[in-house]
């Protein structure tokens, strides 16, 4: 009978796929799932792809409109007089 | 090193006390990204800007009792977290039954065409990665903003989630998988991976 890589199956390697990518597996573990991945041509795979999706994220890729790093101008002279009315109620 | 002046406790301090100034720095610095978080769970742009003010009035309100030993960001993030839930008006999702195994699969794992270099090339569209993240429920799109684009810790996320920290993880890892599976569905015809 063959033994997956790392003595993990692609199942076990999925749902630890997170936490490897996040860095908080410990060490044993983290270096199994690692064995796993280096011979598992899908989980290298879809390892990859989801490391590429988070850093996609992560690099500002996305962003709501209007949700960028300056607020409209509008938006912020209205949040402006918002809180200034909860300062001194009428 | 931060000016001990500018520093969030200091600023909502002074704001309590009735130092209008200081509550304007503290709104300055933090309108942004509270607009951010607002704008990616909320219905539309009327109501993303009706929780970036419920969100302010009540941190002055609350300015004297604030705990935001290490930044005031997730304190704000709760508090817009409650205005949004307040605007939806709906009742909080069951129960993720969904196998992580079927995500999987929706999501390409033991997909040869699922190669990390075409995940790469769709998610540098800002507009596809936007549109796949509008298209999640709710509670995946809250942990992925609050744990990737306005990268918060892991505790920190937990903690305005009100979640432990094992729970906000095994969300995190679905909804990552649920995100991956709205971009393939979003590639052009023929580049699907």
């Amino acid at each position: 009978m063959n033994v997956p890589p790392g003595g993990l199956t692609c199942f076990e390697v999925l749902a630890q796929l997170s936490d490897l990518l996040d860095g908080t597996l410990a060490a044993p573990q983290r270096q199994r799932v690692e064995l796993h991945v280096a011979g598992c041509g899908d989980c290298a795979r879809f390892g990859g792809a989801v490391a590429r999706l988070i850093a996609g994220l992560r690099t500002g890729a996305v962003q709501g409109e209007g949700g960028g790093e300056a607020l409209p101008g509008a938006v912020a002279s209205r949040l402006d007089a918002a809180w200034r009315r909860a300062l001194d109620p009428p | 090193m931060t000016d001990a002046a500018d520093d969030d406790a200091v600023l909502l301090r002074r704001s309590a006390a009735g130092d209008a100034d200081a509550f304007a720095r503290f709104v300055a610095r933090h309108r942004a990204g509270v607009h951010r978080f607002a704008t990616m769970l909320a219905r539309d742009a009327h109501d993303a800007e009706e929780v970036l003010q419920q969100t302010f009035v009540q941190a002055y309100r609350g300015a004297a009792g604030a705990r935001v030993d290490g930044g005031a960001r997730p304190w704000l993030l709760t508090i817009a977290r409650h205005a949004l839930a307040r605007l939806r008006r709906v009742a909080q999702a069951g129960p993720d039954t969904v196998s992580l195994e079927q995500l999987g699969r929706e999501a390409g794992f033991a997909d040869p065409a699922a190669t990390p270099e075409r995940v790469a090339a769709a998610v540098e569209s800002r507009q596809l990665l936007h549109t796949a993240l509008k298209a999640l429920p709710a509670g995946d799109r809250e942990v992925l903003v609050l744990r990737e684009l306005e990268q918060l810790d892991g505790a920190r996320t937990a903690a305005v989630l009100g979640l432990s920290l094992e729970a906000m993880k095994s969300r995190l890892h679905r909804a990552r998988l649920r995100l991956l599976a709205e971009v393939r569905r979003r590639l052009p015809a023929g580049d699907e991976p």
